[in-house]
């Protein structure tokens, strides 16, 4: 490639760069040559520009190999276009730059030849937009640069660039007075200028039209009579101006070219240009960042210098349209800051106009805009910060308020803050409670420029708020709607405010409260319209707000226009929320209307909300009110019956009555009666009734299983409805009583699931003809609350019986709990059982017998009778342990038996119970410590419904019995044990005495002795003295060895020494032991001479001594005086007998055996003197001859002739038998 | 010379007495049951009465009266304190030796007046010494 060697005038180069910087609005400009042979880019003007520095190279050279990427691509051919760079894109700090902007210096395809550097210290400076510009700019300076030679053409393209950079100032000027109409006057004759045209005009797109805005030619303006527009088409239908619309082309067309276009139609009569004036023509077309197309600039007809028109020539591509191309970017870029300044405007009227105070703020926080409400409100506060006017407290300053309400707004995800409540301090100090919405403003390049502010006063909302409170007092409905709409005419502009309310029966929405200006409308009142028909239908329907503040432009199928001339509208819906069930009732609507536009705002509608809701309750409320006092009537009439069945003792009839009021007087029945079953006569009567005549209580009675209605009630316990004849009605009764004209219900009273009666009532048709559900719901809730009384009543009635059954029994129980104490202390079995007999006769009880158990023979044997009939047996009762008879059974059971039917029963003593006439008797056993002391019968036999009877009763009654019956038990045996004790006491006493006597007797006589030798020391009467002490030492002994070795307290067992001897040696030394004794009772010992021929016999010596010794004593003791003790002896053969016989107080021959039992004494007594004695000897010698294999036996013969004699003479031979054998097993010890 | 009469139906029980007692001044007489004891009263003057509670009736005593013949002597101490011994002191000085141990008759007994209530066994000198006091 030819190197160019370009040759610059650096004066031009500097005009050019100036203006460009200008054009572009930049702060400077470098430019760089490149040179091709030496690979560089060299800086022919400006200085230090960024890209240098950034290269860090030296003299404002760089070398492509060390050039940032960026530039490298352009020289590469990949990138064609310029580009921006931000600062963050400087590694190298630069301190005079910010933005730059790159634009490569070509003329057509290829490799730049140079660049042109744009440079500002603002960030971000730059835009697309503006490379743009600067690509026009630069191909401008690139054709001067190529063509510098050509002076005259610069110095005119220099001039060019110059009014096109003062032309772009002007479009630019945003805030200037110039509308934008002047502006685009202004810029189509600055055009004809700066591209030396004849006419150009300016052409703005308005949906799929182009209009044309303006034309300027050297006349001046044209002034254009009626709009012109052509349709933006393809093709040439309706001129040239649509089609390249339609293709957003540049048309560049001259000569011949032009007019044999076919675009040309010379017929077309709205072609304001005459054809043949057109020689050349240039259309350009305005596109946006989107490449839509925004307008056209069309210029015509090329000047020459001379200012005449070029008529073979046109407009040059090279400069024409890149300066077109300058001219409609700036136009565009006007046209949209025109829009969005319009847009500005537009907003500022509504932010002016609104009420609502709206405030902007910078970014600093300072009020740079209030608008009219906001001064209205708070008074003019501009350019004051808005710190000063959030209030302070002591936990926070107005500051700290402020940057709390950013921080808030910051940390919402859409940068917005919406009815934040707040207080706000106005110029006069008054604090006004605030719901604030915030939002951020940002400026065209997308920077946070502050925020604005949009508050609502909310004392107003507060006060509306307050009257919407109010509406839940009232509970009139009609109260409530009126208070509505008033309320809502409060709204400024409000024409008429309403409320429609839906009624379920028309199935339309019904005006229910009307206010309007215009008075007339009231007459709408109580009409209606279809329920989703309109703007209100359609609220009514979709449940969701309206609000709206251009009525006229909303689709007509929705808007049903009752009133003319609504501008505004608010509907709101009036529905009830149930917060427990979540159900919901539509309600209604309340509705708002204006006749002006923008009346109304989103604060308007919310706060319509809130009193749709409001008013939703408040008629819930009142509907409720309503029906509550139905419910009251139904309650009233619960509550009657309630009162009979509550209380202590409910009285059944006194519910009955309490039904009957209920129904007729409260609820306002026409007619009430009761039937009632009789159970035990199958039968259903009615018993009572309110406003039914005498005669018709008497007559209906009816048997249960018949097929009367009321018999059908209670068998199939259901209830009927009757509005006129039934079969199952008595034919007679319903035409006696005229039952016709009624409409009548009959409900059966339940208690238990069993049907105790009926209730009828109902109303005479002619005043009503049915019976409302909710009235039968009452009836039923009557009578189950009744039949809950009745039961009551009845169970009371049992209690109450219980009762006295408990009553009396314990009463009983009482009574024979103090006999109890008199029987326990009586001391003799007699005084027991009087005090028995008297406790059961005074409990009622009559007749009836004691047995006792005879412990000897263990019969039962009847002792004691109560009742002359059973005294009449009482000889008789004698049973054994192991009969059959009912006292043995009871005794041998341990339990108390009935008999029901003394003849019939076979444990019975058939003769007995007929000789006493008793038909049934209980029988109780009397048991003492698992030991049977006796029976106790009870006779029953006046008392035959309580033996046949309820068995419980017949039990509890029978029970008192048996518990004084133990009791009794005891009393008898404690008196046996009594008796014991005071036996075994006597024994013991007798016993000491028995100990003490020798003892003393000894110790006298010891004394004696001692005395003796004290006096005389005479050896003769130390005889005397001594034998009597070893007599008596003797005897002592004996007695003690016999009461210990008996008592069961001492371990002593008797041990045998059995030895070879004479019982001979033994006999007479017990005879020798009591010699002097008997002498003492003028008692002769006389030992046979059998004694002395007993044999040699194994016996223990000691043992057989105090046998023997034991039957001497008692024959000494139990012999009168002046008699002989005889012992004899003999042997018979295998056994040796001793005899001891005394002649005095003899043993009943039925007390032989008892004697030997021990602790026992014959009952014989001695009436003249005293005898002492253990009764313990003659166990003794039983159990010691025993031992021996022996036996001892008693024989007593009297000795008088007539029972008389020996009863007062006591005179007996007895005679005591000792035998034992002679021969012993050897083993045996 | 004081007269002791004993009431004894054991003699074993006194007689050792008398020979110490016949020393000192004492003249002794011992009745064996209570019939034979009145009949001593009443035939003779007696200073002192030793009484035994256990002795026997007798048999005359007996026709009298049905009386707990345990309690004979009992009887014949309430007898003479109500004065139904003929040329008997009612409130002749009694002495009672007895084995009877049972409270409510020695209550009885104490009630009637009485110089002492020995319980047997009594120590030989005590009784000497009993009635030597007992002439006081």
């Amino acid at each position: 490639m030819k190197r160019e060697h370009i040759q610059l005038d650096n004066s031009l180069l500097g005009e050019i760069v100036t203006n460009a910087v200008k054009i572009t609005r930049s702060e400077r400009a470098c430019v760089l040559l490149y040179d091709q042979t030496l690979d560089r880019l060299e800086c022919c003007y400006g200085q230090n520009c960024a890209l240098l520095t950034e290269a860090n190279t030296s003299g404002c050279i760089i070398t492509l190999q060390d050039a940032p990427l960026h530039l490298k691509e352009l020289f590469n051919g990949y990138v064609s276009a310029g580009y921006i760079l931000k600062n963050g894109e400087f590694s190298v700090k630069t301190n005079n730059s910010h933005s730059q902007m790159v634009i490569p210096l070509r003329r057509q395809q290829g490799k730049p030849s140079g660049l042109l550097v744009f440079e500002s210290n603002q960030q971000g400076h730059f835009h697309e937009e503006d490379i743009d510009v600067a690509q026009s700019v630069v191909e401008l300076c690139a054709l001067v640069l190529q063509e510098s030679q050509q002076h005259a053409n610069s110095d005119r393209m220099v001039g060019k660039l110059g009014l096109l950079s003062n032309a772009s100032n002007v479009l630019l000027a945003e805030f200037e007075d110039k509308s934008l109409a002047e502006k685009f006057d202004f810029i189509v004759e600055k055009a004809t200028e700066i591209l030396d045209a004849e006419l150009c005009s300016l052409w703005l797109v308005k949906g799929d039209h182009a209009i044309l805005e303006t034309s300027y030619s050297q006349e001046g303006k044209i002034i254009i009579k009626n709009s012109v527009s052509r349709p933006i088409i393809d093709g040439f239908q309706t001129g040239m101006t649509g089609h390249i619309a339609f293709h957003k082309m540049v048309f560049n067309v001259y000569g011949e070219a032009l007019w044999n276009h076919p675009a040309r139609n010379p017929n077309n009569p709205e072609d304001f240009v005459p054809s043949q004036k057109m020689y050349s023509e240039l259309a350009y077309p305005m596109l946006d960042e989107d490449q839509n197309l925004i307008g056209l600039l069309f210029a015509y007809n090329k000047k020459d210098v001379n200012g005449q028109p070029l008529k073979n020539a046109g407009f040059s591509k090279e400069f024409d349209e890149p300066l077109m191309k300058i001219l409609t970017t700036k136009l565009v870029i006007s046209i949209k800051n025109a829009n969005l300044l319009k847009k500005l405007r537009d907003y500022e009227l509504i932010v002016e106009s609104t009420p609502d105070p709206v405030v902007i703020c910078s970014d600093k926080g300072f009020m740079t805009y209030m608008n009219p409400g906001a001064i209205n409100l708070f008074g003019d506060l501009r350019d004051c910060h808005v710190a000063d006017f959030f209030p302070s407290d002591e936990n926070s300053t107005g500051l700290d308020k402020a940057r709390e309400i950013k921080r808030r707004l910051f940390r919402n995800p859409d940068k917005r803050l919406r009815n934040d409540e707040t207080t706000f301090k106005s110029k006069s100090g008054e604090f006004i409670p605030l719901s604030l919405s915030v939002s951020l403003l940002h400026d065209e390049h997308g920077k946070e420029a502050g925020t604005i502010g949009i508050a609502k006063d909310l004392r107003e909302t507060k006060a509306l708020l307050a009257t919407g409170q109010s509406l839940l007092q009232t509970q009139e409905i009609d109260a409530i709607l009126n208070q509505i709409v008033q309320c809502s005419m409060r709204l400024p502009n409000c024409k008429r405010a309403y409320i429609k309310l839906y009624d379920e029966k028309s199935d339309r929405l019904v005006f229910r409260a009307l206010i309007s200006k215009n008075p007339d409308e009231a007459q709408l009142l109580y009409q209606s319209t279809p329920k989703h028909k309109g703007m209100t239908g359609y609220v009514f329907k979709t449940q969701r707000t309206y609000l709206s503040n251009n009525v006229p432009a909303e689709l007509p199928d929705r808007y049903f226009p009752l009133f003319a001339n609504v501008k505004s509208k608010i509907v709101v819906p009036i529905t009830y929320l149930d917060k427990e069930t979540g159900g919901k009732r539509e309600l209604g609507v309340i509705s708002v209307d204006s006749e002006e536009p923008n009346s109304f705002s989103m604060n308007d509608q919310y706060f319509f909300e809130t009193l749709g809701s409001q008013a939703a309750v408040a008629l819930q409320n009142a509907n409720l009110i309503a029906s509550k006092n139905n419910i009251i009537m139904q309650l009233q009439a619960f509550e009657r019956v309630q009162q009979t069945t509550t209380g202590k003792y409910p009285d059944v009839d006194q519910i009955f009555d309490g039904i009957l009021s209920a129904v007729v007087d409260i609820l306002g029945f026409a007619y009430a009666t009761i039937s009632e079953v009789d159970k035990e006569q199958q039968i259903i009567g009615t018993i009572k009734g309110r406003n039914v005549p005498e005669e018709f209580i008497k007559s209906a009675r009816h048997s249960l299983g018949s097929g009367d209605i009321q018999a059908w009630v209670v068998r199939h316990k259901d209830a009927v409805y009757l509005t006129g004849w039934d079969d199952r009605l008595d034919r007679g009764i319903y035409e006696k009583f005229n039952h016709e004209r009624f409409v009548r219900t009959i409900i059966p009273i339940i208690a238990r699931d069993e049907v105790l009666g009926t209730l009828e009532t109902g109303y005479d048709k002619t005043d009503k003809d049915q019976i409302e559900k909710d009235e039968i719901e009452t009836l039923q809730r009557i009578v189950n609350l009744a039949g809950i009384g009745i039961e009551q009543a009845n169970l009371v009635r049992r209690l109450k019986n219980e009762l006295a059954l408990t009553n009396e029994l314990e009463k009983q129980l009482d009574a024979l709990n103090q006999a109890s104490i008199r029987i326990l202390n009586s001391t003799t079995e007699n005084e027991a059982i009087n005090h028995i007999f008297k406790s059961l006769e005074s409990i009622g009880y009559t007749k009836g017998m004691l047995a006792l158990v005879n412990e000897v023979s263990k019969k039962i044997e009847g002792k004691y009778a109560l009742g002359e009939n059973w005294q009449s047996i009482l000889a008789d009762s004698k049973y054994d342990w192991h009969d059959n008879n009912i006292l043995a059974q009871s005794l041998r059971l341990k339990s108390p038996l009935l008999v029901k039917n003394c003849l019939k029963d076979p444990r019975c003593d058939k003769r007995l119970v007929s000789k006493a006439k008793i038909r049934a008797q209980y029988v109780i056993p009397l048991i003492v410590k698992d030991k049977p002391v006796g029976t106790l019968q009870i006779d029953l036999s006046d008392w035959p419904k309580l033996v046949q009877g309820d068995e419980t009763q017949l039990q509890r009654r029978m029970k008192v019995l048996e518990t004084f019956a133990s009791q009794s038990a005891i009393a008898i045996r404690n008196i046996k044990d009594v008796l014991t004790i005071h036996h075994l006491e006597a024994n013991i006493a007798e016993t000491a005495h028995e100990f003490r006597s020798p003892l003393h007797n000894i110790m006298t006589q010891l004394g004696g002795l001692k005395d003796y030798l004290e006096q005389t020391q005479g050896e003769k009467d130390i005889d005397q003295f001594v034998n009597v002490i070893e007599e008596e030492i003797y005897r002592a002994k004996r007695q003690v060895d016999n009461s210990l070795l008996l008592s069961e307290r001492t371990q002593e067992t008797m041990e045998f020494d059995f030895k070879e001897g004479y019982l001979q040696d033994v006999i007479k030394n017990c005879v020798d032991a009591y010699r002097l004794r008997a002498l003492e009772r003028g008692l002769s010992m006389i030992v046979k001479d059998g004694v002395k021929h007993l044999p040699k016999i194994f016996f223990d010596r000691d043992k057989m001594g105090q046998a023997i010794t034991n039957l001497i004593d008692n024959a000494v003791k139990y012999s009168h005086f002046n008699q002989y003790i005889e012992i004899n002896g003999f042997d018979d053969g295998t056994q040796v007998n001793v005899e001891i016989t005394d002649r005095g107080l003899g043993i009943p021959p039925h007390e032989f055996e008892i004697i030997f039992r021990g602790f026992t004494r014959v009952s014989t007594k001695d009436k003249l003197r005293y005898i002492p004695g253990t009764g313990l000897g003659l166990k003794i010698c039983k159990e010691i001859v025993e031992k021996h294999d022996g036996e001892i036996k008693v024989t007593s013969v009297p000795l008088s002739h007539s029972p008389r004699m020996i009863k007062e003479l006591q005179d007996y031979r007895t005679t005591f038998r000792i035998t034992i054998p002679k021969f012993r097993r050897r083993n045996e010890p | 010379m004081t007269k002791i009469l004993f009431v004894e139906d054991e003699p074993r029980g006194v007689n050792a007495y008398f020979k110490a007692l016949e020393r000192n001044d004492f003249q002794c007489v011992l009745a064996q049951d209570v019939d034979e004891a009145i009949a001593r009263l009443q035939a003779e003057k007696f200073d002192l009465l030793s009484l035994d509670i256990m002795s026997s009736p007798g048999k005359r005593f007996m026709r009298m009266r049905e009386v707990e013949p345990r309690l004979a002597g009992l009887f014949l101490l309430e007898s003479i304190r109500a004065g139904k011994i003929k040329n008997c002191d009612p409130n002749l000085k009694v002495v009672v030796l007895t084995a009877v141990v049972n409270k409510p008759v020695e209550e009885k007994i104490k009630k009637l007046g009485v110089l002492d209530y020995l319980k047997k066994p009594i120590d030989f000198n005590k009784v000497i010494e009993t009635f030597k006091n007992a002439r006081n």
